[in-house]
C-alpha cells in the first residue's frame, strides 16, 4: 500500500501542476483517485487509484481534501477527482425575495448542503425519485421555477457544515 | 495539527448489537497487540458503557477501566454523533493528549435509526450494523447508514430460519446497494464473523500497521 499523507496544492489553483499532469498522462508516476464528497472530509482512508493501486490517506486532524487536490508520496502524485452525484438545481430567475427565502428554508429543512449560484440553488439528491418531493414541496411557485436534476460534482457553500439524512 | 488517532465509529438500530460487536472485536484487537479506548453513547443511562467496562476491562483486564467512558447524550443519538459532535470531539482531544499510546479509539453510537451516519470530523472509519430479526428485506430498503458506512455488519444470523429471513437475499441485496462496499454476516453469540470484521478493521482503517507497542 503506497502511503500518503501530504497535499502538495491543487490543479485549479496552480495551472503550473495542472500542466503537469496534462503533459504526464501516460506516467505511471502520475495518478488519480475517485473520491466520494462525504469522504473527502475523512483524514484517513483507504482507497484505489485508476490504475488499481492501494493508496492509505493519513492525512493531518483538520485537513478536508478538495476536488483538484494532489497528493505527493514516494515519488508518485495522486490527483483527486470527485465522484459526481445526482442533484437538483431550482433555477429561480427574477423571483421574488420572499419565495427566495421559503425554497432555503425548505431545502434547509431537509437537512441538505447547498450550493449557491447566481440565479439557481443546487442541492443534493439520493435518489431521482426525490424529485416528486420536491415539486410537492415547492408546489406554490412550480410556475415561477424550474427544477433541473443533473449529475455533478457537488461543491457545498463552505460557510455551514451542514449534515445531511 | 497533528495526526489523529484512527476512530471507528459504530451505529445502528437499538438492540442489533452494538455494544455486543464491541465486546467481541476489542479481544482479537487487544490480542493483536493493539491498545482501544471505547466510548460509549447512550440517550439517557450509561449502561452500555457500565456493561462493556465490567466485561472488557474488569473481568477480562483487556483495557484499563479508564479508557471504557460513557457518554450521556441527552438527545437524539444522531446529535451527537453527527449534527454536534462536540461532546464527543472534547473528549477525543483530551485522550489523543492523555493516551498518545492508543491505536484505536472506538465510538458507539446510542440506537438510532436507518439514516444514523457519523460526522467525518468524527469517524474515520463507520461500521453500520443491523440485525437479521428486522427482516431479510433490512438492506434492500436502504438508508444512509446501510448505503454509506464502510462496512456492513448484519448480525444475529442464527435468527433467520426462526423468521424466515433469507440470507441470500440479504447477501444479494447489500451487494447490489452497497455497489461493491463489503458487508459481514455475524452471530456475535458464537463469535462467527468477528475475525472478519477485524480484519477490515486492521486492513482499512488500521492500513496494517504493527501496534505501537510493536515499534522500537
Amino acid at each position: 500500500m503506497l502511503k500518503v499523507e501530504k497535499i502538495i496544492g491543487n490543479i485549479f489553483e496552480n495551472p503550473e501542476l495542472a500542466k503537469e499532469f496534462e503533459s504526464n498522462s501516460h506516467n505511471e508516476n502520475y495518478k488519480t483517485v475517485n473520491i466520494l464528497r462525504y469522504d473527502l472530509e475523512k483524514t484517513r482512508l483507504k482507497q484505489k487509484t485508476s490504475d488499481g493501486t492501494q493508496i492509505g490517506i493519513d492525512l493531518d486532524g483538520g485537513t478536508k481534501m478538495t476536488h483538484g487536490d494532489v497528493f505527493y508520496g514516494n515519488d508518485v502524485k495522486i490527483l483527486i477527482q470527485q465522484i459526481p452525484e445526482q442533484t437538483i438545481s431550482v433555477r429561480f430567475v427574477g423571483l421574488e425575495p420572499k419565495f427566495l427565502v421559503l425554497i432555503g428554508h425548505i431545502i434547509g429543512n431537509l437537512h441538505r448542503p447547498v450550493s449557491l449560484e447566481a440565479d439557481s440553488i443546487s442541492f443534493p439528491i439520493h435518489d431521482r425519485g426525490e424529485i416528486d418531493l420536491f415539486r410537492t414541496l415547492f408546489r406554490d411557485y412550480m410556475d415561477k421555477i424550474e427544477l433541473i436534476v443533473e449529475e455533478k460534482i457537488f461543491q457545498p457553500h463552505k460557510s455551514m457544515n451542514v449534515h445531511e439524512h | 495539527m497533528p495526526k489523529r488517532i484512527p476512530r471507528i465509529g459504530i451505529g445502528g438500530p437499538v438492540g442489533s448489537g452494538k455494544s455486543m460487536l464491541i465486546e467481541k472485536i476489542v479481544p482479537v484487537l487487544a490480542k493483536r497487540g493493539y491498545r482501544i479506548c471505547v466510548i460509549s453513547n447512550d440517550v439517557i443511562s450509561k449502561e452500555d458503557a457500565n456493561r462493556i467496562r465490567k466485561n472488557l476491562a474488569t473481568e477480562q483486564g483487556l483495557l484499563p477501566e479508564n479508557m471504557v467512558i460513557g457518554i450521556a447524550t441527552g438527545g437524539c443519538p444522531h446529535t451527537a454523533i453527527r449534527e454536534d459532535p462536540s461532546m464527543n470531539l472534547a473528549l477525543i482531544e483530551e485522550i489523543e493528549q492523555e493516551h498518545t499510546e492508543l491505536d484505536l479509539i472506538i465510538l458507539e453510537s446510542g440506537g438510532d435509526n436507518v439514516m444514523t451516519t457519523f460526522s467525518p470530523a468524527l469517524a474515520d472509519y463507520f461500521i453500520y450494523i443491523v440485525d437479521v430479526s428486522g427482516g431479510d428485506k433490512y438492506p434492500r430498503k436502504g438508508g444512509l447508514g446501510i448505503e454509506s458506512c464502510d462496512l456492513l455488519v448484519i448480525n444475529k444470523i442464527d435468527l433467520a430460519g426462526l423468521i424466515n429471513a433469507d440470507l441470500s437475499v440479504m447477501d444479494r441485496d447489500a451487494k447490489t446497494l452497497r455497489k461493491g462496499k463489503p458487508h459481514v454476516f455475524v452471530n456475535c453469540k458464537d463469535d462467527t464473523g468477528i475475525e472478519q470484521v477485524v480484519n477490515h478493521i486492521v486492513e482499512d482503517l488500521l492500513f496494517e500497521e504493527l501496534p505501537k507497542t510493536h515499534h522500537p
